[in-house]
Parts: structure tokens; C-alpha cells; sequence
């Protein structure tokens, strides 16, 4: 079987099919996809701001950490299962796409992230708490961990406008009005175009 | 005067439009981040050994900041296509809730937060803000689907 075949047998999956025609189900699940990166992600810059020392310098760096933990994982937790939802149900579409690719390497790299950092950052707060200047460690999983999700978030943004080298005809429409605002400039180029009518 | 869709960046310049959403997710997520470490700690839910007063003012600056971007970003999306924009139900419902959010989150919630305040009347406070906040997002999102 090829990634193709894969891919499209995946999204005809019944619910899954169900969930990408529902006009109320896909933008609430793809609302909550955004609601925990509002929310959990804002966490996690907030938590990476103050390993570079930059937000909530007064706060003990452990109370911050272990107070925002369980809901950090919580967050990414329903984040993931939303996008997963959001990604199988047009696996057809989103399995060649470069952007998707990488973001789902990204997501893997945050996996490798926690594990390296662990030990010198995560677990290791109170000893941070008393240190008079941050360490480098903590800086680095900082700044580190601020790009990665910056990639990450805006990789999601840029799997919306990524179009393969030819549209299959037939294939399921994107529900997305990124895609729909894609085809609306294009259109509106078009028209700029002498003897070529926009639609 | 007719205004020129064209003419806008947004609309000529392929990256963008993408890259005006991006510092819109980002700062939106910074703002909304910061406000519900405050609504998190008023709702009791985590966060007990600070003060809301405390982390109020430990977050103020940058949610202030976050709320910049997110509104210079949200003006220039609007730009792209304005009448697109007036005439969406959701486009109306967000703004409206937006200034409603702006405006709680700067009285009601900040005196909340600053008075240290517990029980019920903080966890009300801190739900309605993560309510009023939430609703934006998802208002966003179906901007895209009427």
C-alpha cells in the first residue's frame, strides 16, 4: 500500500468522514484545537519566558513550573487529540503536505526536548530557585522550546495555504476559508489579468 | 474613492497574510496565557502559594503587550477584505465580545485580582474572564465557516 492509499483510507473512516461533512463539529473541534493554544500555549511561552528570566522574576521558578504543569499537559493532551481529529479526517491532503511534515517532526522534537532538559531544568527547579543569576541550561530550554512552538504554531498556519503540484480532481474540499481566501486572491489576481475573468 | 483590495500587502504579497495570523496566534496566545494563569489562581485550581494580586502584576505588562499585536494583527486581517468582514455574524459577535473582554479584564477583573479576593465571588470573576476570553477564539474560527 502506498502513503496515498493509506492516507485516503484513513480519512473514509466512518466518523471520521461524519466529523469533516458536520458544519457544527469541525469548527468547534478545530475552535478547541485554537481555544488550548490560546490557553496551554500561552502557558508554555509563559513558562519559557521566565527560564529566560524575562516574566515573573519574583515567582519561585518551581511554583510556576509545578503549578502549571498538570494543566500544560492537560492542555496538550486535548490539543493533540483535537488536531489528530482535524488531520486524519483529511489525512488525503495533509500527508503530502511539507508544512504538516514538519510539524509533525516539530511535535516530536518536543517529545526529545523534555527528555534532554529534564533532568538540568524541569526537575531540577528548586536548585534553579537558588542560584543567584538562571542558568545557561535553563535559558537554553528556553529559547529552545519559545522557537520550537513558534515553528510549530506557524507551520499549522502554513499547512492552510500549501498547494501540491496538481489539485486531485475530485478530491474533498478543504472546509477552511484559508484555502477558500487562497482561491479568492488568486481569483482576484486573475482579474487583474487582461482577457481572464475571476470567478 | 473605491477602495483597492489589491493594493493591500495582504492580498498581493503571498507570505503576508500568513505571517500577519502567525503574530495574531502568537500574541493572542501570550494575552489569553497570561489572563488565565490569573483566572487559574481565582478559580483555585492551581498556583495556591502565589497571590492573584501577585501574579496580576507579574503578567500585566505582557498581556498588555500581547493585546497590542493581537489587535494591530486583527486590523490588518480586517483590511484584507473589509466588507467580507462587516457583513459576518461571528466578525461581529468577536469584536463586540472583545470589547467586552477589554473592558472586564481592565475593572472587574483587575480589582478582583487585586484585592485577593476568594471563594465565589473570584472563581465567578475567573470563569467569566476564561468564558469571555474563549469565546473570541471560537468566534474567530467561525468567521470561517458561515
Amino acid at each position: 500500500m502506498s502513503a496515498a492509499e493509506i492516507s485516503h483510507a484513513i480519512q473514509e473512516v466512518g466518523f471520521l468522514v461524519s466529523f469533516r461533512e458536520s458544519a457544527i463539529v469541525y469548527p468547534v473541534i478545530m475552535s478547541t484545537h485554537l481555544a488550548c493554544i490560546a490557553l496551554f500555549g500561552g502557558m508554555i511561552l509563559v513558562t519559557d519566558l521566565r527560564l529566560l528570566g524575562l516574566i515573573m522574576t519574583e515567582i519561585p521558578l518551581t511554583n510556576l513550573v509545578d503549578g502549571l504543569r498538570i494543566w500544560k499537559r492537560l492542555g496538550l493532551i486535548i490539543m493533540v487529540f483535537c488536531g489528530l481529529l482535524l488531520a486524519t479526517s483529511e489525512m488525503d491532503k495533509y500527508y503530502a503536505n511539507p508544512y504538516f511534515q514538519i510539524k509533525i517532526a516539530l511535535l516530536l522534537l518536543v517529545g526529545v526536548h523534555a527528555m534532554i532538559f529534564r533532568r538540568s531544568v524541569y526537575a531540577n527547579t528548586a536548585a534553579i530557585d537558588r542560584t543567584p543569576v538562571l542558568p545557561g541550561m535553563a535559558k537554553l530550554a528556553g529559547w529552545t522550546s519559545l522557537i520550537i512552538w513558534i515553528c510549530i504554531f506557524s507551520l499549522g498556519r502554513w499547512i492552510a495555504y500549501y498547494e501540491p503540484p496538481e489539485r486531485r480532481p475530485g478530491g474533498s474540499q478543504n472546509p477552511t476559508a484559508l484555502i477558500e481566501r487562497v482561491e479568492r486572491v488568486t481569483a482576484m489576481a486573475a482579474a487583474r489579468t487582461p482577457g481572464v475573468q475571476g470567478n | 474613492m473605491i477602495y483597492d483590495l489589491n493594493a493591500n500587502p495582504l492580498n498581493s504579497n503571498e507570505w503576508a497574510f500568513p505571517l500577519t495570523e502567525c503574530f495574531h496566534i502568537g500574541s493572542f496566545a501570550l494575552s489569553i496565557g497570561t489572563i488565565a494563569i490569573v483566572d487559574i489562581r481565582l478559580l483555585g485550581l492551581g498556583l495556591l502559594k502565589q497571590s492573584p494580586a501577585q501574579l496580576l502584576k507579574d503578567t500585566g505588562l505582557w498581556t498588555l503587550a500581547g493585546l497590542l499585536i493581537v489587535i494591530t494583527s486583527g486590523l490588518a486581517i480586517f483590511s484584507s477584505d473589509p466588507v467580507h468582514y462587516y457583513y459576518n455574524n461571528p466578525f461581529r459577535f468577536k469584536v463586540t465580545a472583545l470589547l467586552a473582554a477589554i473592558i472586564y479584564n481592565y475593572t472587574i477583573h483587575r480589582r478582583t485580582a487585586l484585592s485577593n479576593a476568594s471563594g465565589g465571588v473570584s472563581v465567578a470573576v475567573g470563569l467569566v474572564s476564561l468564558l469571555l476570553w474563549l469565546s473570541i477564539v471560537f468566534a474567530g474560527i467561525f468567521i470561517a465557516f458561515v
